[in-house]
């Protein structure tokens, strides 16, 4: 569900005006792509549910305490969800991540391979999460924001900070990646 | 693989969504967090923030100056055809509203005390110029005719109260301690004080044009209208006895008395004043000729 620019303006207005149903609608509307966008960033399930928890609260208070006129109410969940995984990231010491990784690994093949179960049973075709999780962070951003959230070049940029002209280059590079690695899968023999 | 294999598979992602439970607990528990410091009534959403919503929805191309150069065309030649329109109606006249809405915004966009007061004098000059009108008016009914006086009559009201709210304010705002501003003081005053008075008597003589049964309708309230006027006339009166009080103990004697130099360097609404004194208000004739000297002192004081 994609909200109009319209619904948005009046979304973010009455937040301002502290609406708690407004921010109930903006919950509705983006906690799925909010959670995927943090989802491919964190290693565990649980992380990306408080993140994306946290980013909702941060947003409301964001907006109920700036003066600033935000443009874009998207880009600025986006925006937040971004920045909270940053945090995520720097106030885990370096130990912590690596003993998380080891016990991440058994976690991640059932995870996987429960979603890979589900997507076969659908479409038959191999997921693509694995490679995404291997390729750089903004490749994987514009990637899913194009083409599973759909949004434009110009609504990718505003969220990701960047000119049109270089999401447009990251899409073309990141698709680059993507086919060469997913080439190299396909050959088993040709594994790094 | 092809890239729009890729993008299939990428949309094919969609499948991955947070657990139904998860989103509903979450859910409530976040609204739970914010209850905490939202508003007690329910958020609407006014005209002025459904307008900011559209104007920023639309900004960029608001903003385009060739945009920006047609509207200011637009705006101003139709205001200005609009606005001399306006100027000629009366009320019962589909205009006259907005003839009354840009005598508001005039005294919006006018700051000083002084300057507004005496526009509400030029405003209920021009209701009486109306009634005026519309006491010659033929061809409409004698209720028509009366809704109509009722309307101007208390247009005219308001205005000559506004006037003497205003000359509360400026007494209030005048240093006592300084002689220029009070000296300025007693010119205003002297001039609202006459204008008002001339109001009130010009508003009472209309009436006498009117036939018995059209005068009893309005009688009342033009009595009332014309009592405001005196009322706020005595205000501006009593603003120039304390302006005097505290002027006439520090102008010398030495300062120029001749009348026609002060009319001369006066703005035009204090000539006015003065000659309107003259005429309707003979208490104030030894106040005008007394007063008269202040201007020049103080304009002798600049020299």
């Amino acid at each position: 569900m994609k909200a109009s620019k319209l619904q948005e303006k009046l979304l973010l207005l009455k937040l301002k005006q502290r609406d708690p149903d407004a921010f109930a609608k903006v919950y509705d509307l983006y906690v799925d792509p909010i959670y995927r966008f943090i989802y491919f960033k964190v290693p565990r399930r649980q992380d990306a549910e408080d993140l994306t928890s946290e980013a909702f609260l941060k947003v409301w208070q964001y907006l109920t305490e700036t003066e600033e006129t935000i443009r874009n109410l998207r880009a600025l969940i986006y925006r937040c969800a971004q920045n909270l995984v940053v945090d995520f990231y720097r106030s885990k010491t370096r130990g912590e991540l690596m003993e998380e990784e080891g016990q991440l690994a058994k976690v991640e093949d059932a995870r996987q391979q429960n979603f890979l179960a589900q997507l076969e049973a659908r479409t038959a075709v191999e997921s693509l999460e694995p490679i995404l999780r291997r390729i750089k962070d903004e490749y994987r951003e514009v990637l899913l924001l194009r083409y599973l959230e759909e949004l434009s070049i110009g609504e990718i940029a505003d969220i990701l900070e960047k000119s049109k002209g270089s999401v447009r280059v990251l899409i073309h590079r990141a698709l680059k990646v993507v086919r060469e690695l997913s080439t190299s899968n396909e050959r088993p023999a040709d594994h790094q | 693989m092809r890239d729009q294999q890729i993008i299939n598979k990428i949309k094919a992602l969609k499948m991955i969504t947070p657990r139904s439970t998860w989103v509903a607990l979450n859910r409530d528990f976040l609204l739970r967090q914010i209850a905490a410091d939202q508003p007690a009534e329910p958020v609407r959403l006014g005209a002025r923030a459904l307008l900011r919503a559209t104007v920023g929805l639309f900004s960029r191309q608001v903003f385009q100056p060739a945009v920006v150069m047609l509207l200011l065309v637009g705006v101003s030649l139709g205001g200005s055809l609009v606005a001399s329109a306006a100027f000629y109606s009366l009320p019962g006249d589909s205009l006259y509203g907005v003839k009354i809405a840009l005598e508001k915004t005039q005294l919006a966009v006018t700051p000083s005390d002084e300057r507004k007061a005496e526009l509400k004098v030029t405003f209920a000059q021009n209701r009486v110029k109306e009634f005026n009108k519309i006491v010659a008016q033929t061809g409409v009914t004698p209720a028509v005719k009366q809704e109509r006086m009722n309307q101007v009559v208390s247009e005219f009201q308001k205005n000559v109260v506004a006037v003497e709210g205003h000359i509360n304010k400026i007494a209030e705002n005048t240093d006592p301690l300084d002689e220029q501003a009070k000296a300025h003081t007693l010119r205003i005053a002297l001039s609202l004080s006459s204008e008002t008075q001339e109001l009130a008597k010009s508003l009472g003589e209309k009436t006498s044009g009117l036939s018995e049964a059209e005068k009893v309708g309005v009688e009342a309230m033009v009595a009332q209208a014309v009592e405001s006027a005196q009322q706020t006339s005595l205000s501006a009166q009593e603003l120039v006895e304390g302006s005097r009080a505290g002027t006439e103990a520090s102008t010398s004697t030495e300062a120029i008395t001749d009348p026609e130099v002060t009319e001369g360097e006066g703005s035009q609404p204090l000539g006015e004043a003065e000659t309107s004194t003259a005429e309707f208000s003979a208490p104030l004739i030894t106040d005008v000729s007394a007063d008269a000297d202040q201007p020049d002192a103080a304009a002798g004081e600049a020299n």
